[in-house]
């Protein structure tokens, strides 16, 4: 090394200067640099910087692949061999495994006992992502997690584009892990949890028992909620797409009595977004009643039968960000007596409201709204008078197809705190019949939006302060 | 205007502006731990920076004083070295022996903009490049046996960015 570093200036530099040149180098060019010598090598993987990297495998029943080559069947065992001999200790691990054959499994089977204890003990993040009949890989997968002592954040997605059929496992699986913060799980229910450290959970599943990947899957229903999950911060719940069509008919016999209690002992839950179709009023109530530190909710589909309900949020003090995409109630839905001081961002989708119950929401500075035609003038109305701190407001205009969005244009300009204006879908016309100006708006962006003329003139003579007119996702014609 | 002294590893005294001098953490640290007051004849002993280099080190220190404060990285960094001025670009025409010298100084003296910038011109003469044409621009040595080389290169087609 003596005689290295006299002839070879660059050397001199301490391990933690080396790291900040190759922090700067694209990952061809760092993979280039651990080429030249061993010492660059070392410090490359060595176990403070190959943080920065994942070993990355990914098969499909035909061959292995990774970003850089394609490699028949028999460089599987090259590999396997490869990965026992390598010194690397990845922190982070993603393994893709495509169509189902016999040779996926052997393949997984022999890749995965090629990585030590060692290697195992290093991972932090485990991705795995199975297009094929799972079989016995997953089952390996969590029989090894309990051995992985860093492991913090495991994602596994099972089926291809998890709308298939799968065999069921015919042992119970039972994921433990004393590190795990966080665990994504799409089609795939082990049939117990046992992870005390755990703050967020994202889990999707289909409808359809068969798609899901579990051994208990008569209770799959109630699986999910049968967690003890008292320490979680953030919780997902959502469908694949593809399932929407099966919701009216898998529908079970509504017992929420066990989705009730699983709410009500997430008492320390920030975050829930629920991407279900529709979310019951009793479910909502448990939400509002138990899951008081929330800052933030999602509810797809709220179906209430008490139009007053929304006045359960005041239950929520810490509430910054709401989100709800459908109101299913039998009238105006209302916000009266509602408490809200806190609310910062909100996003109200399909619903019909009783408008002057806006007054509670004067803390809102940033509303998403979906107009629909019968109520623009009101709602506009509305929002002009009595949120005074709103400053950014997004409109979806989808809701009025065959409408005119000039009925919106003529109110803007009641809206004297908004500086930040989206429109989202509409077709807008060269207009003759001028609109009042808005003259406080800074930014104007459309989104999805079918445009009349590039020149827009009559967008300036409305919009004469603007500082970003955003066209750039629109339809001009 | 406040100044102290700075002395170089082999004896040469710096007279500095305070200001200019406190764009190193480690001399800002060192001025507030030991209770330094401006105007005090005491002299900062620099032992790891020679006077050929200081001079530099104040050279870029007197002309980027008025820079704002460098934020603290978020996450959302990108990897670019295409942003470097044209009067750093000019200042860093030095010979490579320099350059790392500097960047030892800029790393003991804990200045975070020189650092950054020097650390950028190595990078640039790094990317794109094969092994063997890094290994010629810095005159390393290539102590992998083929085998050692054939496993680093095999190993690495598995390797992604995280």
């Amino acid at each position: 090394m003596g005689s290295q570093q006299r002839t070879c200036p660059i050397n001199l530099l301490p391990f933690e200067v080396l790291c900040k040149i190759f922090d700067q180098l694209d990952l061809r060019s760092v993979k280039s640099a651990s080429l030249t010598c061993q010492r660059w090598e070392q410090i490359i993987f060595s176990n403070l910087y190959i943080k920065r990297f994942a070993l990355y495998v990914a098969c499909s029943g035909r061959s292995i692949s990774s970003s850089t080559s394609t490699i028949g069947k028999h460089e599987m065992k090259h590999l396997a061999r490869l990965i026992k001999a390598s010194k690397r200790c990845y922190p982070n691990l993603t393994l893709e495994f495509d169509r189902r054959s016999e040779f996926t499994d052997h393949a997984f089977h022999m890749l995965f006992e090629s990585l030590s204890y060692q290697k195992l003990d290093h991972l932090v993040v485990l991705k795995l992502v199975l297009k094929a009949d799972p079989d016995l890989m997953v089952m390996m997968v969590v029989n090894a997690v309990p051995e992985m002592s860093r492991l913090a954040s495991l994602h596994i997605t099972l089926g291809c584009g998890y709308g298939v059929a799968m065999s069921q496992p015919e042992f119970h699986m039972d994921l433990k892990s004393a590190s795990l913060r966080h665990l994504e799980l799409k089609a795939f229910l082990p049939d117990s949890m046992n992870l005390p450290s755990l703050k967020s959970l994202e889990v999707s599943l289909h409808l359809k028992a068969d798609m899901i990947y579990g051994h208990s899957l008569r209770q799959r229903d109630e699986m999910p909620y049968s967690l003890q999950l008292d320490r979680l911060e953030e919780l997902t719940f959502s469908q694949p797409p593809s399932c929407v069509k099966w919701h009216p008919s898998t529908q079970k016999t509504n017992r929420p009595g066990y989705k009730f209690r699983f709410y009500q002992q997430l008492t320390g839950l920030k975050k829930l977004h629920l991407f279900e179709n529709k979310t019951p009023e009793n479910i909502f109530l448990a939400i509002c009643d138990s899951c008081t530190c929330l800052t933030e909710l999602w509810i797809e589909g709220l179906q209430i039968l008490d139009p007053n309900a929304p006045r359960h949020l005041t239950k929520l003090p810490f509430l910054r960000r709401l989100t709800v995409n459908e109101f299913i109630a039998p009238s105006r839905i209302s916000f009266q007596s509602a408490h809200l001081p806190n609310l910062e961002h909100l996003q109200l989708g399909r619903g019909t409201f009783a408008y002057d119950s806006f007054r509670v929401l004067g803390a809102v500075k940033s509303l998403q709204l979906l107009v629909s035609a019968k109520h623009v003038e009101e709602s506009m109305r509305a929002i002009a008078q009595h949120m005074h701190n709103l400053t950014v407001l997004i409109l979806n205009l989808d809701a009025m197809p065959d409408c005119d969005p000039l009925l919106v244009l003529q109110s803007l300009h009641l809206l004297t705190t908004v500086r930040e204006l989206v429109l989202e879908g509409g077709n807008f016309h060269q207009y003759t019949y001028q609109p009042k100006p808005m003259p406080e708006l800074q930014k104007l962006r459309f989104r999805d939006c079918r445009l009349h003329s590039r020149e827009l003139p009559w967008l300036r003579r409305m919009f004469p302060n603007l500082t970003v007119l955003d066209t750039r996702q629109c339809q001009f014609i | 205007m406040p100044t102290i002294k700075l002395q170089s590893s082999d004896g040469e005294v710096f007279d500095t502006d305070v200001q200019i001098a406190k764009c190193s953490g480690t001399i800002k640290t060192m001025l507030e731990d030991l209770g330094m007051d401006e105007g005090d004849d005491e002299v900062v002993p620099l032992p790891n920076v020679n006077s050929a280099i200081l001079r530099k080190v104040l050279q870029w220190a007197t002309f980027h004083k008025d820079d704002p404060i460098p934020v603290e990285d978020d996450d959302s960094k990108e990897k670019r070295t295409d942003d470097i001025s044209s009067w750093d670009a000019d200042f860093l025409k030095v010979d490579q022996g320099t350059l790392f010298e500097l960047i030892l100084a800029a790393n003991y003296l804990d200045i975070k903009g020189l650092l950054d910038v020097t650390c950028k011109t190595v990078a640039n003469m790094i990317k794109g490049k094969t092994p063997e044409e890094i290994r010629k621009t810095f005159n390393i040595k290539n102590d992998f046996t083929p085998a050692e080389e054939e496993q680093v290169r095999k190993e690495n087609e598995w390797c992604e960015e995280k």
